[in-house]
Parts: C-alpha cells; sequence; structure tokens
C-alpha cells in the first residue's frame, strides 16, 4: 500500500506542484516496484521540502538558514504486528536496507488486533490554500526585509510599551519562517 | 576518509575555500551519520519498535555579525560545492582564507564495549518486558506502566577555515520507565532513567529488577502523601534529579548567547560572590560515560570541564565559537546541535555542584526542620530573571533530623541567583542524572545532577490549607 498513490488520477491539474516538481510519486512507485513480496502491508511516506529561516536582531540578519530535508519512512504491518524505520537518503540502497529493518522491527513487536493500516481514499480530497506558490518564488531579500520591518514594528511598540511599564524586556528577537519557500 | 565514513579532507578544504571565495571571516563544514533504534512498551506488549538514519552536513558562513547557514542530505562533492556556492553569493569579492586543516586527534574518548546494533532487537524488547513485570510485582496499586529503550551512534566530522579537522563518535543508550500508582481517587506518577554515553554494557551491567522498583516505589510512596506545608523554610534537595533546578535557574543563564544579549541576570557578574566559598560548580562535557559528554563539542572544540562558580565566585560563561569571539572569552566546549540541519549554540554538556564532605545522612540528621524534595518533576523558568517554579514528584518533611512523612504537590518557588547564595550545605553523594534540553527548537542530551544540597531558605507552594 502506497499512501501517497490514492486518488491521484483526480489531481491532474496539481500534477506540477504535487508531483511534477517533487518527483515522490515516481520515486514511491519505484521503491514499491523494487519490494518484494512480503507477508504484510507496506507504506511509504516520502518527502522532500524546502526550508528557509530568517532571524533578525537588532536591526541586522543575525542568521539565514535554508535547507532541503528529504527522507522515505516505512510502515509495515503483518498480522497485527507493526515496524517502522526512515531514512534521510532517497537512493535505492537505503531504502532496501530501511524496508529490512522495518519488517525486523515488526517482528520484535507484540500483535494488537487493532493495527491495519488504512484503506486506499478513493478520491484525494482537495484542500485549498495548503500550497501557496508565491511564498517560493518570493526573491530572499523581501523575505529580510518583511522580517526587519517586523522587527522595527515590535521595536516601535516596546518603546510605547515602556511609557507606560517599567517590566518590559531589554529585548526584541524576531524570526521569521517559511516552508517551501 | 580518516574513519571510513567522512569526507575526505581536500574535498572539505575545497568546500570551505569555495564557500569563503567572496569574502567572510570564517567558515565551517559538519558531516554527520547518525542510526537510532526506540522501542516503546505500554500496556504490557511492544507496541513501537523504530529505527532511523540520518546522513549530511551543514556549511556555515560568518561574515560580520550575519550568519549564512545551509545542510544537505547529500555528501557528493557536486552537492556540497554547490551549496558552499549559493552561500557565498552576495558577498563583496574580497575572498577570505582557509589554513590548512590540522586533524585533532581525539583520545579514545569512550570505549563501547557491547555496541547496541550487535545486540538482538528481541534482547531489548525482552528488557521492556522485565521492567513491566518487576515494576507491576511491587504492588497490585500499579495501574499503568510504560517503559522505553532508545540507543543512537552519532559519528561527526568537523572542519573549519581556521584549520580545525575534528571527529567523534558518540554511542548512547537510554532506559526509561515512567509507573502509575492509583489508590481510590489518587493517582501518583513515579519515574526512573539509566542512561549513559557508552554501549550496551549499561542494561547488561544493571539491576533492572532495582530500577524498576525504584520507579514503582516512588508512585507507591507518594499514595500515602499528605498535603504540602506552604511558606518560607530550609528545603533539601536530593541528589541526582534535583540539580535540573541548577540547571533551569542558572545554567541557561551562563550560556553565552544570553550574555551577548544581556538577557541573562549573570551579565557583567563574572567575578562576583554569587555563593558561599564552599560552592563550586561545573560544566563538565569531558568526563567519559557522562550522558551529555564528547570529545569534542559540535564545532570541534575540545570538551572541558568548566568551573562556572568557583568556591563562590562565578567565573566563566559557556561560550561557543560565534559568541565566545563577540565576549573576547575563551572557548569553554559548549558550542552544540542537534545535527547538521541545526546551527550550533551556546548548550550546557553536564552540569552539578562538586561534592562536600559529609554524607547525605550526616546532612539530614543536622537539620532540625525542612521540606526534603527528592525528585522533581516539570518546571517553568524566565531565564531573563532566573525565576522559576518547579513541581515536587517526590517530597518529605524533615523533622528533628529525620525523613518524615510524604508529602504530596508542592512546588518550590524563587530565583536561581537566590537559590545559589542561599546553599548551605553540601553532600559528598553526587549523581547525575540524564535529560534532553530544549532551546531554540533543537534538543541535545545533558547531564543534570548534584550531590544532596541544603538551602538555608525557599518557598514552598504547598497545597495544605
Amino acid at each position: 500500500m502506497f499512501s501517497g498513490d490514492a486518488g491521484q488520477g483526480t489531481h491532474d491539474g496539481h500534477q506540477g506542484t504535487r508531483n511534477g516538481s517533487t518527483g515522490l510519486l515516481t520515486l514511491g512507485r519505484r521503491f514499491l516496484a523494487a519490494t518484494p513480496a512480503l507477508p504484510g502491508d507496506v507504506e511509504l511516506y516520502l518527502q522532500r521540502s524546502r526550508t528557509t529561516s530568517i532571524k533578525v536582531y537588532a536591526r541586522e540578519v543575525e542568521s539565514l538558514v535554508t535547507g532541503a530535508p528529504t527522507g522515505v519512512g516505512v510502515r509495515y504491518v503483518h498480522e497485527g504486528r507493526q515496524g517502522y524505520a526512515y531514512t534521510a537518503d532517497l537512493g535505492d540502497e537505503a531504502f532496501r536496507r530501511t524496508l529490512d529493518r522495518a519488517v525486523a522491527n515488526a517482528e520484535a513487536t507484540d500483535p494488537d488486533p487493532h493495527v491495519t493500516l488504512p484503506e486506499p481514499a478513493r478520491s484525494y480530497p482537495d484542500v485549498p490554500g495548503l500550497w501557496r506558490p508565491g511564498v517560493g518564488s518570493t526573491p530572499m531579500e523581501r523575505k529580510i526585509a518583511l522580517a526587519m520591518e517586523a522587527e522595527a514594528v515590535a521595536l516601535v511598540m516596546r518603546r510605547a510599551a515602556e511609557d507606560t511599564s517599567t517590566t518590559s524586556r531589554p529585548i526584541t528577537s524576531l524570526m521569521v519562517r517559511a516552508k517551501n519557500g | 576518509m580518516t574513519a571510513g565514513w567522512g569526507l575526505d579532507s581536500d574535498l572539505l578544504e575545497r568546500v570551505l575555500q569555495r564557500v569563503l571565495r567572496r569574502g567572510g571571516d570564517f567558515a565551517e563544514v559538519f558531516v554527520e551519520d547518525k542510526s537510532s533504534l526506540s522501542l516503546r512498551l505500554e500496556e504490557a506488549r511492544v507496541e513501537s519498535v523504530s529505527s532511523g538514519e540520518d546522513r549530511g552536513a551543514s556549511i556555515r558562513l560568518v561574515r560580520g555579525d550575519r550568519t549564512s547557514f545551509g545542510y544537505t542530505d547529500s555528501l557528493a562533492e557536486e552537492d556540497l560545492l554547490r551549496l558552499a556556492e549559493e552561500l557565498s553569493a552576495g558577498a563583496a569579492d574580497d575572498p577570505g582564507g582557509t589554513q590548512a586543516l590540522e586533524p585533532r586527534e581525539a583520545l579514545p574518548f569512550v570505549v563501547v564495549q557491547t555496541r547496541p546494533s550487535e545486540v538482538q532487537t528481541a534482547a531489548k524488547a525482552a528488557v521492556l518486558r522485565k521492567v513491566d513485570e518487576a515494576a507491576r510485582a511491587v504492588s497490585g496499586e500499579i495501574r499503568q506502566v510504560a517503559s522505553g529503550y532508545s540507543e543512537g551512534r552519532q559519528r561527526v566530522q568537523i572542519a573549519n577555515s581556521e584549520g580545525t579537522l575534528a571527529e567523534d563518535d558518540r554511542t548512547r543508550v537510554v532506559l526509561s520507565l515512567t509507573v502509575v500508582a492509583q489508590r481510590e481517587g489518587n493517582i501518583q506518577t513515579g519515574y526512573e532513567t539509566l542512561a549513559q554515553h557508552g554501549g550496551y554494557e549499561l542494561i547488561e551491567n544493571a539491576d533492572l529488577e532495582e530500577f524498576a522498583r525504584k520507579a514503582a516505589g516512588k508512585a507507591i510512596t507518594m499514595l500515602g502523601a499528605q498535603p504540602a506545608p506552604t511558606g518560607r523554610m530550609p528545603v533539601v534537595l536530593a541528589h541526582g534529579f534535583g540539580g535540573v533546578l541548577f540547571h533551569e535557574a542558572c545554567g541557561h543563564g551562563l550560556e553565552a548567547d544570553f550574555i551577548v544579549k544581556r538577557t541573562s541576570i549573570w551579565q557583567g557578574r563574572q567575578g562576583d560572590r554569587v555563593a558561599e566559598p564552599f560552592v563550586t560548580a561545573y560544566d563538565d562535557g569531558a568526563t567519559p560515560g557522562m550522558w551529555g559528554s564528547a570529545a569534542f563539542d559540535d564545532e570541534g572544540t575540545p570538551s572541558e570541564r568548566t568551573a562556572v562558580v568557583e568556591q563562590g565566585v562565578l567565573t566563566a560563561y559557556l561560550t561557543d565559537i560565534l559568541r565566545g569571539r563577540q565576549l573576547g572569552q575563551r572557548l569553554t566546549g559548549n558550542g552544540r546541535r542537534q545535527s547538521f540541519r541545526h546551527l550550533a549554540y551556546p548548550r550546557m554538556t553536564n552540569t552539578y555542584f562538586a561534592p562536600g564532605n559529609v554524607g547525605a545522612g550526616e546532612l539530614i540528621e543536622n537539620t532540625p526542620r525542612a521540606f526534603y524534595a527528592k525528585s522533581l518533576s516539570g518546571g517553568q523558568v524566565d531565564p531573563a530573571t532566573g525565576d522559576f517554579v518547579f513541581g515536587v514528584s517526590e517530597g518529605y518533611l524533615i523533622e528533628n533530623g529525620k525523613i518524615g512523612p510524604a508529602v504530596k504537590g508542592a512546588t518550590l518557588i524563587g530565583n536561581g541567583a537566590e537559590v545559589l547564595s542561599a546553599i548551605d550545605a553540601i553532600a559528598n553523594d553526587l549523581e547525575i542524572k540524564a535529560g534532553m534540553c530544549g532551546k531554540e527548537g533543537q534538543s541535545v542530551p545533558v547531564g543534570t545532577g548534584q550531590p544532596t544540597i541544603r538551602l538555608r531558605e525557599l518557598t514552598v507552594g504547598g497545597t495544605s490549607v
């Protein structure tokens, strides 16, 4: 069973964002094709993302962090026993090793008759607003400017608060995070 | 490729040169290879077994006060050079130099006698079943038992533009147990951990039944507890878990990023007397076997035992490379990070008070009346002020030099600086406990501990009305 596969046919219009740019469905199918016949069910959870985090302090960019974490998680369920394993390596050899570990891990658990994988969904729900392509295409300098502006506003508010209170903190640190961007 | 898994030093130098090609003050490559396994038992069933592997590298470029940092799950040369090129963008053409890498040889830091990965997973599941059964056998009032086992091996390689090339190989094993007991409407919890930077011999050499009895015993004892008293009174903090109070209420404020940003009560107080002359406190990342120890920190600085308070005087802050230089202070080996996906920050390793000369029994005998906090549960601390509230999961009253009745529902309320200056006795029974410390969204293993200590006075928030 491959959870990311369910109802994929109803979303051809989104292929550009859901598969075309990430290639995860293709990769998932390749992994499944390479999976030997097993007595239990296999679920793959693939992830590939881009992340940007800008930290502004005292009107300067203190840190700018970018990364592209990837990975595949494998869940194996057989007769009520389930095992998990994951790897950050999307190569074929690492996948095979991870699958073997998930199977071995399941064998070390005690069975629970209620444990089972969900049935594949007949249709994949379209949830609007989850994907905002504009975030990824926003230039880095614009993101930095946004963080700077937000800090400036916070500093003004702090000064206003200090006029009426003696308990405010002498520090303002601000962080802007963007996933998939 | 010195350890058979990391990057070749020539490639590391090329990556450092590439990231500095348009200028920069400092550059670093951090390479990590990590594998882990965890098992969890609940309701007398091993219900989850999970394993993982993570491998990747990050590059850091410091230019003035700005840090640019990126990471990749790939160790391929083209991916590393591409990342270095991206990070170098945006600077004026003023290439920063790199020095030839000089390996820092670590002495054999921890000898792993039994490599955890060579022990069958079924044997680890059997350990969880054994502690589960032993805890349930303590009393018919035990209602729930949850136990967990985790092992991890983290190999790191750190190279920087100042010539550092360090490698470290860290294996950690931890067993934890939570026991819930119930008597009518009263529910109490007992908790124990067994952990070390080392191999599976920790489990092989442990008295697992005694371990389970300790956790179950705490829960059962607290079922018969009376409401806790309220008010200012002397407080004895037991060894082991009591050290979390120093970690939270004092230790974080000694981390140099808080000092740089002037958000610590300890800022500007180096050289000040903060405690009685018999009080010395350490951050110690260099003692083999301790949970938070390592040969090097995550910037390649050798670990050390740093006296943060020496004979009552505040002597040192805990630094990483960036903040150490900003403060003009020496490096203490406290630049730590959760993984290659995270920036290094000043973090504690293992913190504890140096032991005194008297036995814990003698210290208690010499205490006419006090609140005795044997185990602390969670707490809250304001790092800017050191103000804290901690829950006491196992507490007693000391009356006429003897440990008296158990009391429940107590909280300790105070301030980190106040606690340090209020220590009036330290016993010789140092014990370090293992935990995970969260900061900047990162979790790292830390040891917290202490010998039994007595505070002249502290506010106890009780439940007695």
